[in-house]
């Protein structure tokens, strides 16, 4: 009896850091693969900033400037901002629902794969995309806007909106797991759009009314915005560590709903 | 204590729950929460202060013009 209990217990499997690293990667390379063959995912969370930024940023304004500094460079911050708020709600929260509604979490589950790694290569999944779309506004900014930047204010842009990316990977994890397959992107459009508005991300945020400015204090992107701008000498001087401490805020809550919601599905399926 | 003190203890609080909440499981999460919605509301707070600050110079600037 005791054999038979043993033999059908599951043991803890033993892997060494290489092993567990390489499942890892491949879990994000297949993750990456996979939304890159998805056509509605890729041109519409790359094509949107950059429509965008063409219109409103080369086409529009592009001599004029806000403050001392350039439309063509302040939107960039903007639109970047905007770019990894849907390559990460999109990428987390619409696959995560369609895997749980279709059941592939449960053939995840029944693999040896760390169940850790399925969440990584989402988030690895959005900071790349989010680096495609601030890279290629950066492209355009430069090609057509007459944008002007040393590199290591490139970096320092680039590398604040991808790392921007985690709050939002982590709300499309609590949304992923609350929202069904066929309701996750209206929930994820009645979020982005109106949180996009009211951020300053289409309107500069001095433009914007002022209940809606108050408002936008509370919201995240807006301080990633603000992080971005500063960057680029065009924030609103408040210390970039209040903005971070609200993104990580902001990411601990999303993380703990999701970690809530997948305690839920983890109590339905094996009680 | 200045602001960057401050949030370094915040910071260091929140990402303490975060890992209790990750290894601990779902109890350290009622901790983990409403800390964490208590640090985003103070800090949205504090912006806003300081923005009311800086429109009230612009004001004041504005009329004395």
């Amino acid at each position: 009896m005791n054999a038979a209990a043993t033999s059908l217990s599951n043991p803890p499997i033993e892997r060494t850091i290489a092993h567990t690293l390489t499942i890892y990667l491949k879990e994000a390379k297949y993750e990456f693969l996979k939304n890159l063959r998805l056509r509605v995912y890729t041109a519409s969370v790359i094509s949107f900033p950059l429509m965008f930024y063409v219109l409103f940023g080369l086409v529009l304004n592009s001599k004029e400037t806000i403050g001392s500094t350039s439309v063509p460079t302040y939107l960039i911050a903007t639109y970047g901002t905007f770019g990894v708020m849907g390559a990460s709600l999109f990428g987390t929260a619409s696959g995560l629902a369609a895997d749980r509604g279709l059941g592939w979490l449960q053939v995840k589950r029944a693999s040896p794969m760390p169940p850790f790694a399925y969440f990584v290569a989402k988030v690895i999944l959005s900071m790349i995309f989010s680096t495609i779309v601030v890279t290629l506004l950066f492209i355009l900014g430069f090609t057509f806007g007459g944008v002007r930047m040393p590199l290591p204010e490139i970096a320092r842009l680039l590398g604040t909106l991808v790392a921007g990316s985690l709050p939002f990977s982590a709300l499309g994890l609590a949304i992923g797991y609350f929202a069904g397959p066929q309701s996750a992107p209206g929930v994820i459009n009645l979020i982005y759009l109106p949180m996009s508005f009211c951020s300053g991300l289409w309107v500069p945020y001095m433009f914007l009314p002022k209940v809606v400015r108050q408002i936008a204090l509370a919201l995240p992107p807006y301080h990633l915005s603000q992080l971005a701008l500063g960057v680029v000498g065009a924030g609103n001087h408040d210390p970039a560590a209040t903005h971070w401490e609200v993104l990580l805020a902001f990411t601990l809550i999303c993380l703990g709903l999701a970690r809530i919601g997948f305690q839920r599905d983890q109590g339905k399926l094996y009680g | 204590m200045n602001t960057t003190s401050e949030t370094l203890g915040v910071t260091a609080l929140l990402l303490l729950f975060g890992i209790l909440a990750l290894y601990g499981g779902v109890p350290w999460l009622a901790w983990l929460i409403p800390a964490a919605i208590v640090v985003w509301l103070t800090a949205s707070a504090r912006c806003q202060s300081r923005r009311d600050i800086i429109d009230a110079r612009v004001h004041n600037r504005s009329v004395g013009r």
